[in-house]
């Protein structure tokens, strides 16, 4: 009963921040745009060489998916803790990693997926080599998915101060994942076996869900002191 | 009689400030609470200590029990804060607000109906809540108090923004809720007329 129940208010929490996200066009298409604009400023700057734009490929998906990825990352605690609805998320005594978590998926399903997306049109302007779109997404999909969780750290660490402060802090951390996504990348290219490099991944994941919402709870409420 | 909430000398000060020192309350089962307080005595800041938002503070706070011990209580009552700023998103419609506060998918249409007529905002549930009127807002909020029940609700400044029927309106809000057996902590400038017993602020800082 006390578990339906914690799993229903997920849900509302979940549905009602995707609701007010797809409300405020802003949230979803800022990221969006920032991607597909840097993806195409390569070829513009680089020159339409099919060879040097099919190297630089992957490393400039990757990086461009995480800058954008962060964009709209401030805005997931600040605006319930200015019009306190995150005191009341934290008297309602249910357990608060669910919030953060609903929290995370919202902004990877209104940030990160339409990324992923927009990351097919750019392996076509970038001359991706063939066959290594499927290892692109996937690796994406995590990564995304891990820069939303890393993202929630630090807006929850930068609460109440400047809005890039979340960014300062959080791109370091997005070192591992960038390694492992161009080391999964490089693999994919030379046909080696890039599975490896995937459970990895997914290791990383698998405890960066729980390990980084316990810390983002912590750092919401060292914002109350 | 078993209290809700006690407070025992309790002293608070923040950055070097004296807010209050020596408090000393309780609230029952069904009572009402009023803390009287000029500007910046320290209204809200009490609220937020009771409730675990503040950690800077001595004394005892105790939840429901007869015990004196230091430790609070694992039966904390179910309580819903409302702060100056009231939790009501611009974003959504005043249907949505009413809906994501009670029970979301299960919540029945019935019920926040029934509620948003008594409150009197019945004809713009489905208008986006950015668009009505601060006191309008303020009538959002106190809609929800009566979607779920709450043994206590702390609720910080409710007479702000609203015209002369809006005041009664919450005084009849409180005394049914109070019949009922909730109990309401609340704040303001001067005495509501209430029944309810008093805890003046400015004269805690001596």
């Amino acid at each position: 009963m006390k578990q339906s129940n914690s799993f229903n208010w997920f849900l509302l929490v979940l549905q009602r921040d995707l609701i007010m996200a797809f409300r405020k066009s802003a949230t979803y298409l800022t990221p969006l745009i920032f991607f597909l604009v840097v993806i195409t400023f390569f070829p513009l700057a680089l020159g339409p060489q099919q060879s040097l734009l099919s190297a630089l490929a992957p490393g400039v998906i990757w990086i461009s998916a995480l800058l954008a990825s962060l964009l709209a990352v401030e805005g997931i605690f600040s605006e319930d803790q200015r019009d306190g609805t995150l005191d009341q998320y934290f008297l309602s005594n249910e357990p608060a990693f669910l919030l953060v978590f609903a929290k995370v998926l919202c902004h990877w399903l209104v940030c990160g997926a339409p990324i992923l997306l927009a990351s097919i049109f750019g392996s076509m302007i970038l001359y991706l080599p063939d066959g290594v779109l499927i290892p692109l997404l996937f690796s994406l999909f995590m990564g995304t998915f891990f820069m939303s969780l890393l993202g929630a750290l630090g807006a929850a660490l930068s609460l109440g101060k400047s809005a890039i402060l979340s960014a300062v802090i959080v791109l370091p951390f997005s070192i591992p994942t960038l390694l492992m996504g161009t080391a999964i990348m490089a693999s994919a290219i030379n046909g080696q076996d890039y599975s490896g490099y995937l459970s990895i991944m997914g290791a990383m994941l698998a405890i960066g869900i729980p390990g980084l919402c316990i810390l983002t709870v912590e750092a919401i409420l060292l914002s109350y002191e | 009689m078993s209290y809700i909430l006690k407070a025992k000398n309790l002293n608070c000060s923040r950055s070097g400030n004296l807010i209050f020192q020596d408090l000393n309350f309780d609230i029952h089962q069904g009572e009402t609470v009023e803390v009287i307080g000029s500007n910046g005595s320290g209204k809200t800041s009490f609220l937020r200590l009771l409730l675990g938002f503040i950690p800077e503070y001595e004394g005892l706070i105790n939840w429901s029990g007869n015990s004196e011990s230091i430790q609070v209580a694992d039966q904390k009552k179910s309580c819903f804060y409302q702060g100056h700023q009231t939790g009501v998103k611009p974003l959504l419609t005043v249907f949505e607000n009413l809906k994501f506060s009670s029970s979301g998918f299960f919540s029945s249409t019935e019920l926040i109906h029934h509620v948003a007529e008594k409150v009197g905002i019945h004809n713009y549930l489905q208008k986006p809540t950015s668009v009505l009127s601060a006191g309008q807002k303020k009538r959002v909020a106190i809609a929800r108090w009566l979607l779920k029940d709450f043994d206590l609700y702390l609720i910080d400044e409710p007479f702000t923004a609203l015209d002369d029927d809006g005041f009664e309106l919450i005084k009849n809000i409180i005394q049914e809720l109070t019949q009922k057996g909730s109990s309401f902590l609340i704040t303001g400038h001067r005495t509501s007329g209430l029944d309810a017993q008093q805890l003046p602020l400015d004269e805690l800082r001596s």
